[in-house]
């Protein structure tokens, strides 16, 4: 695939926390491991492309949504945009790049200041990058935003404060405020896991909305793999820091081959039993900490397939196609699906 | 330790619940008419977005409302007999013995600095009036029972898992073999697969032990494989119940058709549809007749002149003008 069409592109990516054990271990001089939150992500994003981001907590999609947004700084590895090198860009030459990526947080309650009218709240980003100048200006271009978002009219929600609004339209707002500055990539991090069921799907349809109309690229970070496979073009499986499993949102729903996926999609509730389904065993335990990943394969200790192998080799990346990868023993061979 | 139970007497009846919130001067209507039975090992899930009062119809019937709410029409029958759930004194005895509660957030609700064996162990001292060492035998016994072993007791919240917490959880509600568990929204903070874990765990302790089981929950999808009978609520009525295949194969009520039509299902290639316009309403503004009328696309008008009642029909019952049969059948006198 050609280079220019990549918005964004992830390269090796690591990040590292250096030890830090809880409030006891410190207190009684323990010593903390060092916690490998990503521990090598290549990944990437083309223009107008919908990429979902799935995995459960402790898998690191969050933290690959905030080295995109410059919130977390990596470690190791490059972050490309647009063709450039982004990594070790600070300060006041980030400006730019912060208009062209926006990024929307799970909780609208915490992501609004509860003093600022939705004008404010909406017109921030445009104001502090100055985008536009003049206050008519400055309201046309709220007043998009919120119809974008689904706020309609406009006018109506101006004045009003985010504690007078829905839950649904506050996530809203949040959208309005990421569109305002007109970005080229957004990183939305589980933008409907807090909201009502019926709301979801409302939220949903806004986003891909966008892409449709603005032919914006959005980085989906998700738990919900339906959720995942109707929203996205591809999506990338993670565990323990790694992208263990990426392919079409059709090639991870209907043909995983990693057994994390396997079990990730049959762990998902059904509400009528998978076609095709040949379930291998629930997965016992849980997640390891991302300050004792395991040897070898970092899934082999709760894998259902785990062979002598998996315990002492990491599997490198296999293309199961052109467009599907798996880091898997398995994945050239396996016949679960 | 009960009575043994009549065959066909269900263990627990609701009827025509009603519980109020009172908010500064004004009384403001939780739940309304909610009525509905529940037999020994059967599991119920009680489905509905915030405010639909779900969460108030299970924590009345425990007994556990709020301060600010209480119950004002309606009661509750265990065995046949009254539950005294308005009562928090006559309430102890039936508590953990008789129904116990599950809670979302087990880190809220367990004592941190407190090994979680001796919180297990608690209420069977309490309760039923063990010996520490008898007491403590048993909290090992339960943590078996939902798969931890023994020897983690000594363990503090803290150190263990989220679903390791949910499932102490479990044990402690299930310490006094109650024969009710309420379930509020139980694997609602949990990943997939754990969640996945500990809904695989409560069916087979329902099964074992033949417990009755309250399932509250947002996620429809999670009833699917857990329960078997669902409960739609909406602004604080029951608006459908049925069985979980009649539910999902069959829904009624446009309510239920939309939340089911909400949930993305790769086996039937189904992206995300037609979006339920508006939001839920809130304690505040529920609309008089049908309350979901604003965001049906059947709303006719009599939705707005007159409140559907909860009717019976061959699978269930629906609160729906769509289906006038279903509210003829169950026309009683009944007003208020």
């Amino acid at each position: 695939m050609g280079e220019v069409t990549n918005i964004m592109a992830l390269e090796n990516l690591q990040v590292h926390f250096p030890g830090r054990g809880g409030m006891l271990s410190n207190l009684f001089g323990r010593p903390a491991a060092h916690v490998r939150a990503i521990d090598g992500v290549d990944l990437t994003v083309r223009r107008g492309e919908i990429v979902a981001v799935v995995g459960e907590s402790g898998s690191g999609k969050s933290t690959v949504g905030r080295v995109i947004t410059k919130l977390v700084p990596p470690t190791g590895g490059k972050l490309v945009f647009d063709g450039k090198d982004m990594t070790s860009v600070e300060g006041s030459a980030l400006r730019p790049y912060r208009r062209r990526v926006q990024m929307i947080f799970q909780d609208a309650y915490q992501a609004l200041n509860p003093r600022h009218t939705i004008f404010d709240i909406v017109a921030e980003g445009v104001r502090s990058l100055h985008l536009v100048s003049g206050h008519e200006a400055i309201m046309q271009r709220v007043a998009k935003s919120l119809v974008a978002a689904g706020l309609n009219p406009p006018q109506d929600f101006f004045a009003r404060f985010p504690h007078e609004l829905s839950g649904g339209q506050r996530q809203r707002v949040v959208i309005a405020g990421a569109l305002a500055v007109e970005p080229e990539l957004i990183v939305a991090d589980e933008p409907v896991s807090m909201l009502d069921v019926s709301i979801r799907a409302q939220i949903l349809q806004v986003l891909m909305d966008l892409r449709t109309q603005r032919n914006m690229a959005l980085l989906f970070i998700t738990h919900d793999l339906p959720v995942a496979w109707s929203i996205a073009d591809r999506i990338a499986v993670m565990y323990l820091g790694r992208i263990v499993e990426i392919g079409s949102v059709d090639d991870i729903t209907f043909n995983p081959k990693h057994p994390y996926t396997v079990a990730l999609r049959d762990a998902t509730p059904k509400v009528r039993p998978m076609i095709n389904a040949d379930p291998l065993p629930g997965l016992n335990g849980e997640v390891p900490s991302a300050a004792r990943i395991p040897t070898g394969c970092r899934f082999h200790p709760r894998c259902p397939l785990a062979m002598d192998r998996c315990r002492q080799e990491e599997p490198p990346v296999v293309d199961v196609d052109s467009h599907h990868q798996s880091a898997c023993w398995l994945a050239g061979t396996s016949q679960h699906s | 330790m009960n009575a043994p139970q009549t065959p066909g007497q269900p263990l627990l009846e609701v009827v025509d619940l009603a519980v109020d919130y009172q908010s500064k001067s004004i009384s403001l209507p939780g739940i309304r008419d909610v009525s509905f039975e529940l037999r020994a090992g059967e599991a119920v899930a009680l489905v509905g977005e915030s405010g639909s009062g779900k969460t108030t119809t299970a924590m009345a019937v425990a007994g556990l409302l709020s301060p600010n709410a209480a119950v004002t029409a309606g009661g509750v029958r265990y065995r046949g007999r009254r539950l005294p759930i308005d009562d928090d004194d006559a309430m102890r005895p039936h508590r953990w013995n008789d129904l116990s509660v599950v809670f979302q957030g087990a880190m809220n609700a367990l004592n941190p600095v407190q090994r979680v064996s001796k919180q297990i162990a608690e209420p069977c001292i309490l309760k039923l009036g063990m010996a520490r060492d008898e007491a403590m035998a048993r909290a090992r016994e339960l943590l078996e029972l939902v798969g931890i072993s023994s020897e983690r007791g000594a363990a503090f919240p803290h150190e263990l898992s989220g679903g390791m917490r949910q499932r102490v959880m479990i044990a402690m509600a299930l310490a006094c073999n109650p024969s009710v568990v309420i379930g509020d929204e139980p694997t609602t903070a949990l990943d997939v697969i754990t969640q996945a874990q500990i809904l695989k765990l409560l069916t087979k302790l329902r099964k074992e032990l033949n417990l009755a089981l309250i399932l509250i929950t947002h996620d429809l999808s999670v009833v699917a494989e857990s329960c078997d009978r669902v409960m739609i609520m909406y602004a604080g009525r029951i608006i459908e119940d049925g069985t979980v295949a009649g539910i999902f194969n069959n829904p009624k009520h446009p309510y239920t058709k939309l939340l089911i039509d909400s949930i993305p299902d790769p086996s039937t290639g189904k992206r995300i549809s037609q979006p339920i316009p508006g939001d839920p309403p809130t304690l505040q503004n529920r609309l008089s007749g049908c309350a979901f009328r604003s965001r049906c696309p059947s709303a006719m008008n009599i939705c707005a002149l007159d409140l559907p009642e909860l009717g019976a029909h061959e699978q269930g019952r629906v609160a729906c003008h769509l289906y006038p049969a279903a509210a003829e059948s169950t026309r009683f006198p009944s007003n208020g």
